[in-house]
């Protein structure tokens, strides 16, 4: 009977013994599993990133640098970064006037913009003495055959078009003093030229000038673009939709705009915040130390904090970097600062406007690179102001020849806004995003189904029929998912683009 | 009994929306002595003179008119000299009308139909397309011109 207890007892041991032995492993590999979390997962020391995380950053910095994997070049000049709002070909075909709208999803459209910048450049290096003054008829006259009309969407000062185009001296400036209108026909028949029109967007006052450059070239485009060219896109003042009949109160549009008489199809994107995961801000510590890098922030050294909003705030030396859940950058100077250093510059010269701006436009493209959106995307220059040596320049993103407009939350912002003095940066606010093409085509209406949806909702006792701008725009309203492009429509004394 | 009733309340509903469909449909053809009796329902942008003459085979043509107005665009037959209708639409609420027109070589009398309920407006535009040898001697005659003087 003894024995049998014995048994029992033994029994008994061994099973709790197991059951020790099981709870001990089990609370091991938590305890490996926990310490793995702190020691690799950046989320978790509220002072910054770990020391395996920078170690781990530097040892694939030092790797890369061996074996000659460099940081991307800094971009060379683009010459697309200014492009027009409005690029009209018109030509004649099949006995009618057709008129092609171009960006840059048509085929042939790098060629088409290189020769068009060639023929600019050329025309604006010329004595102001070959300047022919001309009126408005003339002017019309230009748009009723066969050329290119160019809108570039706000007025610039001639010296800063005109570098801008890559071109140094400009005597022209002496007698127009800003541009935004050009028409680019083939000179006579007896002439072997092409002739540039200029209207000055704030005197009015148009001038023809000969660029000395023979027309076959241009003749060529157009004869290449006349199978696409359509006979129901027509300037508004072909069709005296550009002023009032008197009595029926209808709506007018803008002399120069290409009204279209047939609906037409985009295809939808689909807009991400790359930056944003599950509410918060997500980045790589790559990505993050190559961010903080660019704004010449050291990562090792810099701590940042969570802001109530859950940002990212990282605070160095005399400026802030925040990053939002909303996928916006933020850089700012504390007021009285220089700013950083984009390039070094003697302190006596200027920086010139086209510099300015390849500056602007490299920094924005860096940083777009190194937030990984699609190739897709491109930024492009949609104002530029000015003021003794401080530059505000804003560019937008563009999707396939498509620009996008954002709504919403971030409506009135653009896409990248940069604040210069010099070559120093003083402000830097982007809206990071990411674009792809799907697979789905997005109807949109003629111009004039288009202004008549829109119409539809206006009080019928307000006094607005006037139409000064009209543009296709995807509509981005800053959540992720699916964007659709609209036509936006901008009323006469509005700054503000209505759908 | 109900029966019948039913079809007859079948049979009114259909003539209604028929007759609704009639009433706002413009006539598919119009004699060249047809008038209206409006004058304010619709006004001719393009041709401004309600006579042009053009070498393009397509031709647009513009109007301005209260938003509602139903428009039909008839064209005029050479064989019979009736208007047969081309297009047809409504103007919206932008009160612009637009319309693309196909010429033949030589006139083309085209006639513009405005009608909101019983008011219509008749408006008749002549629009003669010039072919490309007469375009050519045009321009021909200027060069001529331009050695005969010498």
């Amino acid at each position: 009977m003894s024995q049998g207890r014995t048994t029992q007892v033994t029994k008994d041991s061994t099973k709790k013994e197991s059951i020790k032995s099981a709870v001990l492993v089990v609370l091991v590999i938590s305890s490996l599993l926990l310490t793995g979390q702190i020691w690799f997962n950046k989320k978790l020391w509220p002072e910054g990133y770990n020391f395996f995380v920078n170690i781990n950053t530097a040892v694939v910095s030092v790797v890369s640098t061996i074996f000659g994997v460099q940081e991307p070049p800094a971009p060379a000049q683009r010459n697309d970064i200014i492009v027009p709002t409005h690029f009209v070909a018109y030509t004649v075909k099949d006995f009618d006037h057709a008129t092609l709208i171009l960006n840059s999803s048509y085929s042939d459209f790098s060629n088409i913009s290189d020769q068009n910048r060639k023929i600019l450049s050329t025309a604006l290096s010329k004595p102001s003495l070959e300047l022919l003054p001309l009126n408005e008829t003339e002017w019309r006259k230009a748009l009723f055959t066969r050329g290119l009309y160019l809108d570039y969407g706000s007025a610039y000062p001639t010296s800063t078009f005109a570098s801008f185009m890559g071109v140094t001296s400009c005597p022209i400036s002496d007698t127009i003093a800003n541009m935004r209108y050009f028409v680019i026909t083939p000179a006579d028949t007896f002439t072997n030229d092409v002739w540039v029109y200029i209207k000055d967007p704030l005197s009015g006052s148009v001038y023809r000038i000969s660029s000395g450059l023979p027309k076959l070239g241009l003749e060529q485009i157009l004869l290449s673009i006349s199978a696409d060219a359509s006979p129901q896109n027509r300037f508004s003042f072909f069709l005296g939709t550009d002023s009032p009949s008197g009595d029926a109160g209808e709506v007018v549009f803008d002399p120069y705009l290409v009204l279209r008489e047939e609906g037409f199809s985009l295809k939808t994107v689909s807009a991400r915040n790359p930056i944003q995961k599950d509410g918060s801000t997500d980045l790589s510590a790559q990505t993050a130390e190559r961010l903080l890098r660019t704004f010449s922030i050291n990562p090792i050294t810099v701590r940042p904090y969570i802001d109530i909003d859950n940002s990212y705030v990282f605070v160095y030396s005399r400026a802030t970097l925040k990053l939002t859940t909303g996928g916006i950058i933020d850089y700012t100077t504390l007021q009285g600062d220089k700013g950083l250093m984009l390039e070094d510059l003697p302190s006596t010269s200027t920086m010139p406007a086209h510099k300015a701006l390849t500056l602007a436009n490299n920094f924005a493209q860096k940083i777009l690179n190194i937030t990984g959106n699609s190739d897709d995307i491109k930024l492009y220059c949609s104002s530029f102001s000015e003021n003794q040596g401080a530059f505000v320049i804003n560019f937008d993103y563009l999707y396939n020849g498509t620009p996008i407009k954002f709504t919403g939350a971030y409506s009135g912002m653009h896409a990248v806004t940069i604040e210069l003095n010099g070559s120093n940066l003083k402000r830097y606010t982007h809206i990071v995003r990411s674009y792809e093409a799907t697979e789905t085509d997005h109807m949109l209406p003629s111009t004039y189904h288009a202004v008549d949806e829109l119409f539809a909702t206006f009080d019928t006792t307000e006094n607005k029929n006037s139409i000064e701008e009209m543009l296709v725009y995807y509509d981005d309203d800053g959540n992720d998912g699916i964007k659709l492009p609209y036509w936006f429509i901008k009323l006469s004394g509005n700054d503000i683009y209505v759908r | 009994m109900i029966k019948k009733l039913l079809q007859s309340v079948c049979l009114v509903l259909a003539l209604s929306m028929l007759l609704a469909v009639c009433a706002f449909a413009a006539p598919s053809s119009m004699s060249p002595n047809q008038q209206g009796n409006s004058n304010s329902l619709i006004y001719i942008k393009k041709p401004a003179s309600l006579s042009a003459t053009t070498s393009e085979k397509t031709y647009t043509v513009s109007a301005a008119g209260r938003p509602g107005v139903h428009v039909a665009i008839y064209r005029r037959s050479n064989y019979d000299g009736q208007f047969y209708r081309v297009y047809q639409g409504g103007i919206g609420a932008s009160g612009v009308y637009v319309v693309s027109i196909e010429l033949i070589p030589g006139k083309n009398k085209i006639r513009v139909r405005a009608q909101n309920n019983d008011e219509i407006q008749i408006i008749d535009i002549d629009i003669t397309r010039i072919t490309q040898s007469q375009l050519d001697r045009i321009n021909g005659l200027s060069i001529g011109d331009l050695f005969d003087a010498y």
